[in-house]
């Protein structure tokens, strides 16, 4: 049976859709590495999904400390020798995965979206080129273990996957491996005000608004969407919103995975500070307007009529 | 002889002893610092200003004696004028005052002489008290400046208040005199008129009064010629030089990195970034400012509340001149320019608009000095950061946009306008239409360009383009200091004119028209859209319908169309040859034109003002009330279109590109006519 | 302090993906303009703003043919001390377990203080270079550096974690960190100073000079084929009643992930 190594991190919301990269491997076994200063809570939510849990406590994993986690992984890693190795391809996992690759040997894939067995094969995608193409590898599944961080988002946790209760096993800690890196702040930096950068879903407005009151229609789109509110140059000028949401070659560059533009024609200096391949959806009631040449899926119509219909589906969806 | 103070002695010296004293020390200190002040520019780099000779007197006339530009501001104009012409006048006056004290009586040169200094006098008086009170109560905003700390009134104050008392002693001097001795004839009539009030004092007084009065006028001139180099009326010495040396060049050409015989690779250090770095003239320009804020009044930058006031830019230059070689202190060492205290962003705000260098009644040179000093930022590395972007698409793709050459717009890669490849041998190319970044990758410029296009076809003028081979002029690269990119932008384009050989160039762009003409090193005519819609109109080839609506239109001069194109007039010619259209110029229009932001990579720059220039000027427009806004330039008509939307006013005054406008105004036999042949 | 620099060449990927050609089922990259990383770019400005600051000496180093002198010259002019060109472990230039082997093999000759790279590479978006150079190392990683200073011992780096957070960490030399965009603006290169290095001599450094024995026993992931995603250059401009519209655009959103990140 294939053996598959969860390594869930502790601040990650994402780690339980690890599961379904493991169920394209079923049936295998189980097991997850945990990390922290007290285990119970993640102990418990892990236990009816895996077959066996590797506790790591230590003080130093208070905060997740990647290098002192990859190194007391590393030889477990060495001994299990499991299939898979997994992480989400978060800020801490971009740095404790190649880590554990390089201590181990193993070799690394990066960003999986998908995973599919193939005639005999593993086979696994990966975007490149900020999204422009998908590029598709074979896995040596089998010949050597595989080090795999997976893009939060990309699978879903399965409802299928039913386990016994998972064997709990407290690993130690050597004690020559002192603790490299000293944590000194935690710094928020979101709030240095709005930075509309951070965001992966954007609601652009433009002069289609026609007015600041009426900035409200695009305002709650964007809340019902999770999203934050972008807007092209004019709208910044007249003082209605914030410099720092001018997404543009004068305002600032984004890189989210939505663009919803409302009533925004499509100038090249708007649409210039887009980066990366968002899925741009357009909202315009000209059909011959600029930005529809830059969207994935064009609405002509008038916004007032679309956005308020479209924010009423989306509360639907979150019901 | 009549009192004269050659022969009375004063506080126990004789006339001629106190004089020789006083001319010794005053004398002593004058050349002390102006040897101090001109020393300074021998620090400066070299620069050839001595070329043509009597082509720069001429000039110096024009712009030096008659000083034409003083009347664009007609008040400051007149008063100025006055004083000018009357204190030539009243300084033959002083220099005889000055042999007085040794000769007794050369002062007295007749009635005719007498009459004219007192006219002059009255008049400079008179000049005087008016501008005094306008300084002082009427205050124009010209005269202060948000980026000065100090206040340079106070000292234009003290030089009015020093004037009066010279021209008050004199006339004290002669009063008593002809109270003395009242003369047949030959008097000044004022002396006369004064002497009146003298009468009933007692002849020992009255000779103490005609003496203190006269020493008094001489220590005061004197004084006032070693006063001179330490503030802003070193102008009086320094304007004729300065308008003798100015630049001559044509207005949109820059001045080069390299000195002939160079090459800009090899140099050893680019631009300006310390203060001797600048040239001779550059600093001879800082010594040379009388204050006056005709620059800065005319600034769009500054206008708009952007960091950049010319003028405090030039004193700012020049106060650290003073402090790196004091006049009675030792010369300090070559000082960083931004201790001067002008600011980075005041560099980057200025569009070249050359607005400044146009109203300058000295001739002061703004561009090619910020040009260079641009060109050391760029060395360095410190450049803003929205421009890396844009810059860096140029030397990538050759535009600013970024954009790849497939997606340039292949309007022009049609039967109106063919694709000339690689000139056939002896085969002319004819007339090229170069279309430059705007019109190849941006939309509404190529709208405007097609408009071009469709005017030349209509009017039967082939053109060819060569657009798959061009790269951008490098223009706006260039007077953004980045020398090395402009010239591997210019030797691309070359290459292939060079290989074409076009009868002449057209181009829509004014930034690539003088590109063409002043940058780039072919010596081939170039044309701007603008002289040739004109020329079709005047020979009928392009045939426009009476029977429109009537309009009023009003024109945005571009600048680099018409302060450093000169082309103003065809442009006037074309509008009034168009039925039942009128144009309503705004005030400030031709020469005086204020700037729309600038093109190409300007358009990638935040302004830093509270308003933007477009903004600015499209308020102008409005107060014209005309219906329309023409512009002949494509950044002129993104910039100010722009304004329009973010005014929310687009719905009552739109804007086009003037060649958008004509062809809107085509009758339509014309076209049909042409359809009619083609079928 | 010494502080070495990893840089690669990445394809031009401004506008317009003509690099990005269909040939028949799939997708090749064929590009001849090569740009530095954006990324490479920040950790070429860090080296040599600590280098500008405390002293020291930096070196940029990229791995490939002569082609890599490109970017390893854009280094140059802005201001760092020297560059190496590796010569590739093997025909399989994009491994990142051979990438990492052969700047092992710099970092223990050279010896730096300090390597910087950039977070990931625009093309890849991999990112894994840097931490498997560190764990082979066995040096410290931090990934994602916001901030990097020199407080004379250790290292002050902040660098971002989850969502919209950062930390602030000090962290001893030797380290291994990668560069984020805020952590700072790299300077200009005007076309002079790319110019003016143009002539400098690259040193090509292979295996034997780095004392390097091949990577052994190292089993690579099969490269199959690139293929575009599902998408046209023109908006998919929806049809029907509004209600249908916004059913269709949901169900788009839905299939693009855009609910589920
Ligand atoms: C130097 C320079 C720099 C610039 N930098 C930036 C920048 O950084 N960022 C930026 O955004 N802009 C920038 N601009 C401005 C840019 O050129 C455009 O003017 C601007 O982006 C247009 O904004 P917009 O799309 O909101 O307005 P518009 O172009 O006026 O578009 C409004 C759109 O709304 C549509 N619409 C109207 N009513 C409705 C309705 N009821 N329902 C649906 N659709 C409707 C219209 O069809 C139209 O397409 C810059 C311009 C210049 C000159
Ligand atoms: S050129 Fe124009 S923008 Fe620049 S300083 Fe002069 S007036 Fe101001
Ligand atoms: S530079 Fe010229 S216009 Fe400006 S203040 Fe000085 S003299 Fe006046």
């Amino acid at each position: 049976m294939k053996k598959v190594l969860i390594v869930a991190q502790p601040e990650d919301s994402c780690s339980m859709e690890l599961l379904g990269v493991a169920e394209v491997f079923q049936p295998c076994l189980i097991q997850v590495a945990i990390f922290g200063d007290d285990l119970k809570l993640s102990k418990e939510k892990w236990t009816p999904w895996a077959d066996r849990i590797l506790g790591f406590e230590h003080p130093q994993l208070q905060w997740f400390d990647t290098d002192f986690a990859a190194r007391v992984l590393a030889p477990v890693l060495l001994e299990e020798m499991p299939d898979l190795i997994l992480t989400s391809r978060t800020n801490p996992g971009l740095e404790l995965l190649p880590v554990l690759s390089g201590i181990t040997g193993f070799p690394a894939f990066s960003d999986c979206l998908r995973v599919r067995f193939e005639d005999g094969d593993w086979i696994a995608d990966k975007a490149e080129f900020e999204g422009k193409v998908i590029h598709s590898f074979r896995l040596p599944v089998g010949e050597v273990p595989i080090c795999m961080s997976v893009r939060p988002g990309s699978f879903q946790t399965p409802a299928a996957i039913q386990k016994k209760a998972a064997d709990y096993q407290l690993m130690s800690v050597p004690d020559h491996c002192p603790p490299r890196r000293e944590f000194l702040e935690l710094l928020d930096s979101s709030a240095e005000g709005v930075d509309i950068r951070k965001s992966k879903r954007l609601v652009a407005v433009g002069r289609g608004i026609e007015d600041q009151e009426q900035l409200e229609v695009a305002e709650s789109l964007a809340k019902a969407l999770n999203a934050e509110l972008a807007s092209t140059r004019p709208l910044v000028d007249q003082g209605w919103l914030e410099k720092s949401r001018q997404v543009g070659t004068s305002g600032v560059t984004v890189n989210p995975d939505l663009y919803l533009t409302v009533g925004v024609s499509g100038s090249f200096q708007h649409m210039g500070g887009i980066q990366g391949k968002p899925f741009i959806v357009a909202i315009n009631r000209d059909p011959k307007a600029p930005v529809f040449n830059y969207a994935n899926v064009g609405m002509v119509g008038d916004l007032f009529e679309l956005v308020p219909l479209l924010e009423q589906e989306i509360l639907k969806l979150g019901e | 002889m009549n009192h004269s103070p050659s022969a009375h002695p004063f506080l126990g010296l004789s006339g001629p002893w106190l004089q020789t004293i006083l001319m010794v020390l005053a004398f002593g200190i004058f050349s002390w610092t102006l040897y101090r002040r001109l020393g300074l520019l021998r620090r400066g780099k070299r620069a050839k200003r001595l070329d043509r000779p009597l082509h720069r007197m001429a000039w110096t006339w024009v712009y030096g004696i008659l000083q034409i530009r003083q009347f664009k501001y007609p008040v400051a104009g007149v008063l100025h004028m006055i004083i000018f012409f009357g204190f030539l006048l009243l300084l033959l006056r002083s220099c005889l005052l000055m042999l007085e004290a040794y000769f007794g009586g050369v002062s007295e040169v007749g009635a005719v002489y007498a009459w004219m200094k007192d006219a002059a006098a009255l008049a400079v008086f008179l000049a005087c008290l008016f501008a005094l009170f306008r300084r002082v109560f009427l205050r124009p905003s010209r005269y202060s400046d948000r980026l000065l700390p100090e206040h340079h009134s106070g000292e234009a104050l003290v030089i009015l208040i020093w004037i009066l008392a010279i021209l008050g002693s004199d006339a004290m001097f002669e009063a008593a005199g002809q109270a003395l001795l009242p003369a047949e004839e030959g008097a000044s009539p004022v002396a006369a008129g004064l002497s009146g009030y003298l009468e009933g004092m007692g002849q020992a007084t009255l000779l103490q009064v005609r003496l203190s009065s006269f020493w008094l006028h001489n220590v005061l001139v004197l004084g006032l010629l070693c006063y001179l180099p330490l503030g802003k009326h070193f102008h009086v010495l320094l304007a004729l030089p300065n308008v003798f040396l100015a630049n001559q060049e044509p207005k949109g050409k820059l001045r080069e990195a390299a000195e002939a015989g160079q090459a800009f690779e090899d140099l050893e250090q680019v631009g300006v970034g310390k203060l001797f770095d600048l040239n001779w003239k550059d600093l001879l320009d800082f010594l040379t400012c009388t204050h006056c804020g005709r620059c800065t009044d005319q600034c769009p930058a500054y206008a708009t509340g952007a960091p950049l006031s010319p003028r405090a830019f030039t004193l700012q230059g020049r106060k650290l001149a003073y402090k790196s070689q004091p006049i009675w202190k030792q010369t300090n060492g070559n000082p960083d320019f931004w201790e001067s205290g002008f600011s980075r962003d005041g560099l980057w705000s200025c569009t070249t608009c050359g607005a400044c260098e146009e109203a300058c009644p000295v001739m002061i040179e703004y561009v090619d000095k910020f040009v260079d000093m641009r060109r050391f930022q760029m060395e360095i590395g410190e450049v803003p950061e929205e421009l890396q972007k844009p810059l860096q698409s140029l030397e990538r793709r050759g535009n600013p946009f970024g954009k790849a050459r497939l997606r340039a717009h292949p309007f022009l890669n049609s039967e109106k306008v063919p694709l000339v490849s690689d000139a056939v041998a002896g085969e002319s190319v004819g007339d090229l239409y170069f279309a430059d970044s705007a019109a190849l990758y941006e939309p509404r410029a190529n709208q405007a360009a097609v408009a071009f296009l469709e005017l030349a076809h209509l009017a039967e003028h082939p053109l060819g383009s060569a657009w798959s081979k061009e790269v951008d002029s490098g223009h706006d690269a260039r007077r953004f200091g980045e020398e090395g990119l402009f010239q591997e932008l210019r030797d691309r384009n070359q290459s292939w004119l060079t290989s074409l050989q076009p009868n002449s160039v057209v181009v829509t762009d004014p930034h690539g028209l003088n590109a063409l003409k002043y940058d780039y090193s072919q010596d081939l005519p170039v044309l701007h859209a603008v002289e040739l819609v004109e020329l079709w109109l005047q020979e009928g080839r392009l045939q426009v319908s009476n029977h429109q609506e009537s309009i009023q239109v009003s024109f945005h001069d571009p600048c680099y169309l018409g302060r450093r194109g000169g082309i103003f007039e065809p442009v006037r010619r074309l509008i009034s040859s168009l039925p039942k259209v009128e144009l309503v110029e705004m005030e400030r229009n031709r020469s005086w034109s204020f700037c729309c932001g600038g093109g190409s990579l300007n358009l990638f720059r935040e302004e830093l003002g509270q308003q933007r220039m477009a903004q600015y000027r499209l308020a102008m427009a409005l107060e014209t009330g005309a219906d329309l806004l023409l512009t002949a330039c494509p950044y002129c008509l993104l910039n100010l279109e722009d304004a329009a939307k973010s005014s929310n006013l687009q719905s009552w005054l739109g804007v086009q590109d003037i060649c958008e406008f004509v062809l809107s105004r085509v009758s339509p036999e014309n076209t049909h006519e042409k359809e009619g042949v083609k079928a | 302090m010494k502080v070495m620099v990893c840089l690669k060449q990445v394809p031009d990927a401004g506008e317009g993906e003509a690099f990005l050609q269909q040939v028949g089922e799939e997708v090749q990259v064929a590009c001849d303009d090569w740009v530095l990383n954006e990324w490479d770019g920040f950790a070429v400005e860090a080296a040599v703003h600590l280098i500008e600051e405390h002293g020291g000496e930096s070196m940029a180093v990229s791995i490939g043919d002569e082609a890599v002198e490109g970017v390893l010259r854009r280094a140059l002019a802005m201001g760092v001390d020297q560059a190496w060109r590796l010569q590739p472990d093997s025909n399989s230039a994009d491994d990142s377990m051979r990438l990492a082997h052969s700047l092992m093999g710099a970092a223990l000759t050279w010896k730096p203080d300090l390597i910087i790279c950039g977070a990931m590479a625009s093309d890849s978006g991999n990112g894994l270079v840097p931490g498997i150079l560190a764990g082979k190392l066995q040096w410290p990683f931090v990934a994602l550096a916001t901030g990097l200073k020199w407080d004379g011992k250790s290292f002050l780096v902040r660098h971002e974690i989850h969502q919209g957070m950062e930390s602030l960490e000090k962290i001893g030399a030797p380290l291994v960190v990668s560069a984020q965009s805020g952590l700072n603006q790299p300077r200009y290169v005007s076309i002079r100073g790319i110019r003016r290095v143009a002539k400098r001599e690259i040193p090509m450094k292979n295996m034997a000079d780095l004392s390097l024995s091949p990577l052994q026993n190292h089993v690579e992931l099969v490269d199959l084929k690139r293929r575009f995603p599902p998408s046209g250059a023109h908006a998919e401009i929806l049809q029907g009643s509004p209600q249908e519209q916004i059913s269709q655009v949901i169900q788009r959103m839905r299939e693009q992930g855009v609910f589920t990140s």
